[in-house]
């Protein structure tokens, strides 16, 4: 057991914990004299679900506690959600210096009114702990909480006890039912020890809006990775039991079953049941196949690869127009050529069709789609096994294959002429052809002349890293046949990039699923888990303890599961980790932002910028910021939900614009008709001088701008009607978070000057009254005159901003925007902007060309940067132009803000 | 009863469950006084450690220091075997790894921080019984290609310490071991021939073609055991595996653009006279690299074995050793792989001596000098495109006519002979051709620094590391320090036949010392290590030990073939050394660099 298993080295004592253990359990009885805690004797603490707090770690907690403002010992759970999601609280129990003998803890109904949420709907977990040894993610070393088991379980193994100075949580996971009715809802969670109970007081607060049934992003996490050694179970119906643990959770399977007897007519058979009742299931009532629409996706099996002597490429009209290349490729003599085997590829894809075609209901003519909800996982980290040459001829020998059984379906005469007049027969079809030809690959990519979509079908999967800029993520799209992007991680990357792994903030996971909304990803792909199994070093690979083995492949701690067997516990299937409640959180909030995206849009807004000031505080590019926390988390989250519920609100209400700078902000929204912001006596924006509004009628309803001129934060009423008292929301805004501070251009210019140690750049600075240059300048005076001289012989002019503004620029910086104003009438010089670490070596951080009037350059991620390495930024080197550039004086500096 | 006899039974049962797994089993060791040492084998196998294991033990204050000393050596080719220990420590025994690649640069907390147990401590004295230092800190014995394999650039994972008032580096691995690829000549045959056929050693790559082609055209006749041979093999190699061709990459590399351009690509750093040094994948562009992969092209598709391709490694080696072919390029493994055919062929009257000499410069060279005159060429398409702005486009050497290239050669060689002879500029010639070519110091210094290049000459990654929780840690760092008393050093070199422990040592001795020390290795190694330490071959460091190139910044990455089969093929499409080139290039352009730049939290 993991709770007594931290004396290692020494027998005797191993064996006295072991008789200490069995006796407590086993017996019931003291033994030895042993005094245990009674409840006076246990701090209670709440503390965030995502929080790692580990069992043997003290001291380093008191920001974690009672982050509802309970005062000491009085623990409350405190959650506000929407309909249809699963949201959890923790509450942690930590002894002194005597263990507890038992605990339990139970929850009562919830009530709002006359509305109720049943204790049924709860799920009461005793936290796991699994040792780890290693600091490389995190500060600590120890037992970190992993696990989930349910209550009753360990309380039927005699494991719910507390050793002495530990910490142990009771995790209460919240599944609100899809049509629970907007409320507050009370109840208690009882948490006994012995004789004793201690009443934990339960409040959650029920919006009024629903989370998406529907997971409108794919996943591959793989079933089949020495699965059915953790619960000693071959057979389908534990498979497919693991298959609908991750569904509870929005994932998707990469494939159907585990891999025994593959490409056998028996396997086949099975993976099209499978598959067709993974997507929907038998209504008796109406007759008939319905979609679940709680099926994400999954993986048909995986196809076979064969050499062929001769493989002509033949591409399609519109690449060779595109690109000049030729209409025919034969592959060479000495070329090796690889392809997919069409009898594998067809064995699957017809036995799929026709499990569908069954399934067709000639009344409504609809029937169950797994195509839809299928990829193939084709090749895997090619560059890693040298087979990247190949890639393009999979991608050709894949599509063709379709072709050829999109080809045999048509022609089959055995199809009744009834179905294929059907629109669900050319939905099949349709669907089948774009089944995605997954490629995971750990490096960036290059796209060549070689990748003709129209011919050859590829989705690229590249690592988080390789996706983290705006570039590379289209630059995949462009060359995937879908325009589709999927990603996925494993051993690596490391954090700070999202990762799964054990000791890395469990928020990794969840934030996975904002990155996932932020950049339109497909996909998520995962290679293992419930990898029961490891690498020993004799050569084996069983494992003795399923629960407390952390490093159990390619030396990264968590690395390869995600559930835990849950026989031990009761359960017939699996009992799910925190790490993935975390990613089921994070999707949940996916669909929320999904959401979002389509109300906006539908309005002809784009949710993105008011999105990013929430992404901003958590994550630049795919790095999380090593600043996070669960309380800038849930900060995201609350401003999240209030957005959700205004926008799906008859009001609609949507924040369309936002715009802080210069240490103010302004923002537009969007009220529906019907509906119009502020009319509190006490709060009425639009009458406060600290704000300055005015209301603009689009179409179906008001566009609002609010110029924030003193504070950034304020209070929004919304009623419904003209000119009504009746006040139907109160939205509250504080997107800005921190400080942000305003550089002007006379504080400024002192260390403003001209590169005279490379490029021999002079540079006169002259202050000038701003409203002569820019005539809408409202906030500043001045703006400050750069008059740039020639550089030397081949070099571009450049400019350097140094001083103790710059160079104070540290890891608490979000991000620096140095605003210049360009008064040239045609496009401006290009400038690039970069930072000079503390070895003098340059950066480049910025390219881009400056426009007419106000340019403001933004160097963001700040936080995510290894201030170890660079050590400070000694000044921003700021090149404009292009070699042997003429001396120029249209380039005016208005100020640079510094967010923190 | 029944609940008491479950009770009973099942701690019998987890008395032997914990056994097995709480306690280290039956091959590893808690006793303090036991040395488990773990090696993973490359080519130079273990007899190396073998031999300084045994005069470890041997030694007086060891065995008064640890009456019951006992090592156990264990060793095996799994390159994943030290790293998975030390993951695993629950499970581990080993005290000592010597590992594979980069052990040393794994979480920290997994090892223990040798510069406060070694690395600032003295070297002990093994002639005292007690063990005290000779005074000299082992620190200050690391070269410094050493110092920079180990250095890391996070300070807040490897801060600097101060011990007894000094500052070091925080280190928390040992390199272990000098990596030497180069050239070997057959010394015998050389010397039966070069009067009548007018050689010279070569110090420039035209100088070493002219041979090649002399030989290509003319051969050579031996005679060996009794059979006599006429041979037209210039380099002996296989095209198989071994051949190293890659191995030679870097050499010409740095002859061409310097060490420090080196250094600086594996940093990341573009730099160029009179700019911002910055982080950009224009590091790929370096004229060196193209002009390194022109060399090597050159010689491995003119001048080797034309049956290269059929011929398996050692047979090469047992080839070259036997007379056929007068150059061979091979690293440290040469010597201990062929002491049993060498062996044999001396009982069977067959012993040529083999030595080492230094790597020629390369001819291309010139283009950097000040005398090289080429005006612009008429039609400045260049090599690459990317060249246009970045470099000069003068005519590159190999274009030039023959008699250009010997005219601008002549001056090469004759300044790199004059380095050989311990010139200085100043007593140097300054005028060629009479008086056509002056020479100025800019100039001499690039000859200078290309012509310490003379062998691929590494501190690799291979390190070896103490894990954090051992219980024989004393014992375990006191055979690291044990490795730099003189004793282990010279050991080390005798029991592996001529690799080299990464150790200020053979250069501070004197000519009769040094010779003495290194009389029992093979002529080829003499010269290696005469080479390598009495004139200053310089380190190319290894990629891994640079920011850049600890996140994967490699060298032909875009590049997925053998170096040394693509050279030695006569397939009319096989890639060429632009073609390889432009590869790497675009490899990197764009994301790809941007991702480096990410992970190492720059940007």
């Amino acid at each position: 057991m993991r709770k007594a298993k931290r004396i290692k080295n020494s027998l005797i004592a191993v064996g006295l914990s072991v008789i200490t253990a069995f006796s407590v359990t086993a017996c019931n009885k003291d033994a030895g004299g042993i005094n245990y805690a009674k409840m006076a004797d246990v701090e209670f603490w709440s503390t965030y679900a995502s929080e790692s707090i580990l069992q043997d770690l003290h001291g380093v907690y008191d920001d974690f506690k009672n982050i509802n403002g309970e005062t000491p010992n009085n623990p409350k759970i405190d959650l506000r959600v929407v309909g249809g999601e699963e949201e959890a609280a923790k509450i942690i129990m930590t002894t002194g210096a005597k263990p507890v003998k038992e605990f339990y803890a139970q929850i009562t109904d919830l009530t709002s009114g006359q509305n109720s949420m049943s204790k049924d709907t709860v799920d009461i977990y005793q936290v796991l702990y699994t040792e780890l040894g290693s600091k490389e993610f995190y500060k600590y070393e120890g037992f970190y909480p992993d696990g989930l088991a349910p209550i009753d379980g360990t309380k039927a193994l005699g494991e719910n006890v507390i050793p002495k100075n530990s910490n142990q949580g009771i995790y209460v996971s919240f599944n609100i039912p899809y049509e629970q009715p907007a409320g507050v809802y009370t109840g208690t969670l009882v948490i006994s020890m012995g004789e004793e109970t201690k009443n934990v007081p339960v409040r959650v607060e029920v919006l009024d809006a629903q989370v998406s049934e529907e997971t409108h992003i794919r996943s591959s996490y793989s079933l089949f990775w020495g699965g059915e050694r953790g619960e000693l179970d071959t057979t389908q119906d534990m498979y497919v039991t693991y298959i609908n643990a991750l569904k509870e959770h929005r994932l998707g399977p990469s494939g159907l079953m585990y891999r025994a007897n593959r490409g056998s007519q028996e396997e086949v058979d099975m993976c099209v049941k499978t598959a067709i009742e993974y997507c929907g299931d038998y209504d008796e009532e109406l007759g008939r196949w319905v979609t679940d629409k709680k099926a994400i996706s999954f993986g048909m099996a995986a196809l076979d690869a064969d050499t062929v002597d001769e493989l002509t490429i033949v591409y399609s009209d519109e690449w060779v127009e595109r690109t000049g290349n030729p209409k025919e490729v034969v592959l060479g003599e000495d070329e090796t050529k690889r392809v997919w085997n069409y009898n594998t590829q067809s064995k699957y894809f017809l036995a799929m069709f026709y499990g569908c075609m069954e399934t067709w209901d000639p009344v409504t003519d609809t029937g169950i789609d797994v195509f839809a909800k299928t990829f193939c996982k084709g090749i895997d980290e090619p560059e890693l096994r040298n087979i990247g040459e190949y890639m393009y001829m999979y991608a050709y020998s894949y599509k063709q294959n379709l072709l050829k059984i999109k080809a045999e379906i048509e022609n089959d005469k055995s199809i009744s002429q009834d179905f294929k007049n059907s629109n669900f027969y050319k939905q099949l079809l349709d669907s089948m052809m774009k089944v995605e030809h997954i490629c995971t690959s750990t490096t960036q990519q290059k796209f060549d002349d070689k990748y003709d979509t129209n011919v050859m079908e590829m989705t690229q999967c590249p690592h988080y890293n390789s996706s983290a800029s705006a570039d590379a993520r289209s630059a995949y799209r462009k060359a995937n046949s879908k325009d589709s992007l999927w990603w996925y991680g494993c051993d690596t990357p490391k954090a700070p990039y999202p990762s799964y792994h054990l000791g890395n903030h469990a928020l990794s996971c969840r934030i996975t699923g904002w990155m996932e909304a932020d950049y339109d990803i497909q996909a998520n792909l995962n290679w293992a888990t419930n990898d029961y199994k490891c690498e020993n070093i004799d050569g084996t690979n069983y494992m003795e303890d399923y629960y407390d083995q952390a490093v159990r492949c390619r030396s990264v701690p968590g690395e390869g599961w995600l559930f835990y067997p849950g026989k031990n516990y009761g359960v017939d299937g699996p009992i799910p980790t925190m790490r993935i409640k975390e990613y089921k959180n994070g999707l949940e909030e996916f669909e929320l932002i999904y959401k979002l995206k389509e109300l906006f849009a539908a309005q002809g807004y784009e949710e993105d910028v008011i999105m990013g000031t929430l992404y901003d505080t958590m994550y630049s590019g795919t790095k999380i910021y090593e600043t996070i926390s669960c309380e800038i988390f849930a900060s995201a989250r609350e401003k999240l939900l209030d957005m959700y519920v205004l926008a799906t609100s008859d009001a609609n209400v949507m924040i369309t614009d936002f715009v802080g700078a210069r240490g103010n902000s302004s923002y537009s929204v969007f009220v529906a008709d019907g509906y119009t912001l502020g009319s509190s006596d006490t709060d009425d924006v639009k009458v406060s001088p600290k704000f300055e509004v005015t209301a603009n009628p689009v179409e179906n309803g008001t566009l609002y701008n609010i110029v924030c001129k003193e504070e950034n934060a304020f209070t929004l009423t919304l009623s419904e009607g003209e000119g009504s008292s009746a006040v139907v929301k109160q939205l509250s805004i504080d997107l800005e978070r921190g400080t942000t501070q305003f550089y002007k251009a006379e504080d400024m210019i002192a260390d403003v000057v001209g590169d005279s140690q490379y490029t021999q750049t002079t540079l006169e600075t002259e202050l000038v009254d701003a409203t002569t240059i820019n005539a809408k300048e409202v906030q500043i005076d001045k703006y400050a005159k750069l008059s740039i001289g020639t550089a030397k012989q081949d070099a571009t002019p450049t400019f350097v901003i140094g001083g103790k503004k710059v160079q104070d620029i540290n890891r608490n910086v979000s991000k620096v925007e140095i605003e210049l104003y360009y008064t040239g009438t045609d496009l401006g010089p290009s400038v690039s902007l970069s930072y000079v670490n503390r070895y003098g070596v340059a950066t480049e951080v910025i390219v881009t060309e400056l426009k007419q009037g106000v340019n403001t350059l933004t160097i963001s991620g700040i936080k995510s940067l290894n201030w170890g390495t660079i050590g400070k930024m000694q000044s921003f080197y700021v090149k404009v132009g292009k070699v042997n550039d003429v001396a120029r004086s249209d380039i005016y500096l208005a100020g640079m803000t510094i967010y923190r | 009863m029944k609940k008491f006899l479950t009770f009973l039974l099942t701690i019998c049962i987890s008395f032997t469950a914990f056994a097995g797994t709480g306690c280290r089993g039956a091959a590893g060791s808690n006793d303090p006084n036991t040395l488990e040492i773990y090696c993973y084998v490359q080519g130079f196998g273990t007899q190396w450690l073998e031999g300084v294991i045994d005069l470890f033990e041997e030694t007086e204050w060891v065995k008064q220091k640890y009456p019951n000393l006992k090592v156990v050596l264990e060793s095996d080719s799994i390159s994943s075997q030290a790293s998975n220990r030390l993951y695993n420590q629950r499970n581990n025994y080993t005290d000592l790894f010597f590992g594979s690649y980069k052990i040393d640069k794994i979480d920290p907390s997994y090892l223990t921080n040798l510069t406060e147990t070694v690395y600032a401590t003295e070297v002990p004295d093994n002639s005292k019984a007690d063990g005290s230092g000779t005074g000299q800190i082992i620190y200050d014995l690391l070269p410094e290609a050493a110092h920079n394999a180990l250095y890391e650039l996070d300070e807040e994972v490897y801060p600097q310490m101060n011990i007894d008032g000094r500052t070091y580096e925080s280190y928390y691995g040992l390199k272990y071991v000098n990596i030497w690829y180069g050239w070997m000549y057959n010394k015998d045959l050389f010397d039966a021939f070069k009067t009548a056929r007018g050689w010279e050693l070569p110090v420039t790559t035209e100088e070493f073609y002219a041979i090649c082609e002399d030989i290509l055209v003319n051969g050579y006749d031996v005679t060996v055991q009794k059979t006599d041979h006429h041979y037209t093999t210039p380099i002996m190699l296989s095209g198989i595996n071994g051949g190293y061709a890659a191995n030679g990459f870097p050499v010409y590399w740095v002859q061409y653009e310097g060490i420090k351009q080196y250094e600086n690509f594996y940093n990341g750093q573009y730099v160029v006279d009179g700019q911002q040094p910055v982080y950009s994948e224009k590091v790929l562009e370096q004229k060196g690299r193209l002009r390194s992969l022109e060399t090597i092209e050159e010689i491995w598709s003119k001048y080797t074995y034309d049956k290269a391709s059929e011929t398996d490694y050692l047979d090469a080696q047992t080839k070259f050793l036997m007379g056929q072919g007068l150059f061979h390029w091979n690293g440290d493994y040469f010597t201990s792989e062929m002491a049993l055919t060498r062996k044999a062929a001396r009982a069977a009257g067959t012993d040529f001596r083999i030595e080492t000499f230094a790597t020629p410069v390369l001819s291309q060279l010139v283009e950097k000098l000040s005398f090289y005159n080429e005006s612009l060429r008429a039609t400045p398409e260049c090599d690459y495109e990317s060249f246009k702005g970045a470099i000069n486009q003068k005519t590159p050497y190999k274009e030039l006519d023959q008699a250009k290239q010997t005219y601008y050669d002549t001056v090469l060689a004759g300044m790199i002979r004059e380095v050989d002879a311990g010139k200085t500029f100043e007593t140097a010639t300054k005028s060629y051709h009479d008086g056509a070519v002056e020479i100025t110091q800019k100039d001499w210094d690039i000859v200078y620094n290309a012509r310490q290049v003379k062998g691929a000459r590494t501190v690799p990654t291979q390190a070896a590391v103490i894990p954090e929780s051992t219980p024989a840690k004393d014992l375990a760092v006191d055979f690291l320090r044990f490795m730099y008393t003189p004793e282990a050093i010279e050991e080390f070199s005798n029991a592996s036949g001529g690799v080299s422990f990464p150790v200020k040592y053979y250069e501070n001795l004197s000519d009769a010392e040094f010779a003495e020390k290194v009389a029992k290795l093979e002529p080829e190694a003499q010269t290696k290590f005469e080479w390598m330490f009495r004139k200053g071959a310089i380190n190319l460091p290894a990629n891994t030990q640079f920011s850049f190139g600890k996140v994967g910044l490699e060298n032909l990455k875009g590049y997925r073939g053998n170096m040394n089969q693509t050279f030695i093929s006569k397939a009319s499409n096989r890639a060429t050394a632009m073609s390889i080139f432009k590869q790497d290039v675009d490899y990197w352009r764009g994301e790809q660099f941007t991702i480096l730049l990410e992970e190492l939290g720059l940007a």
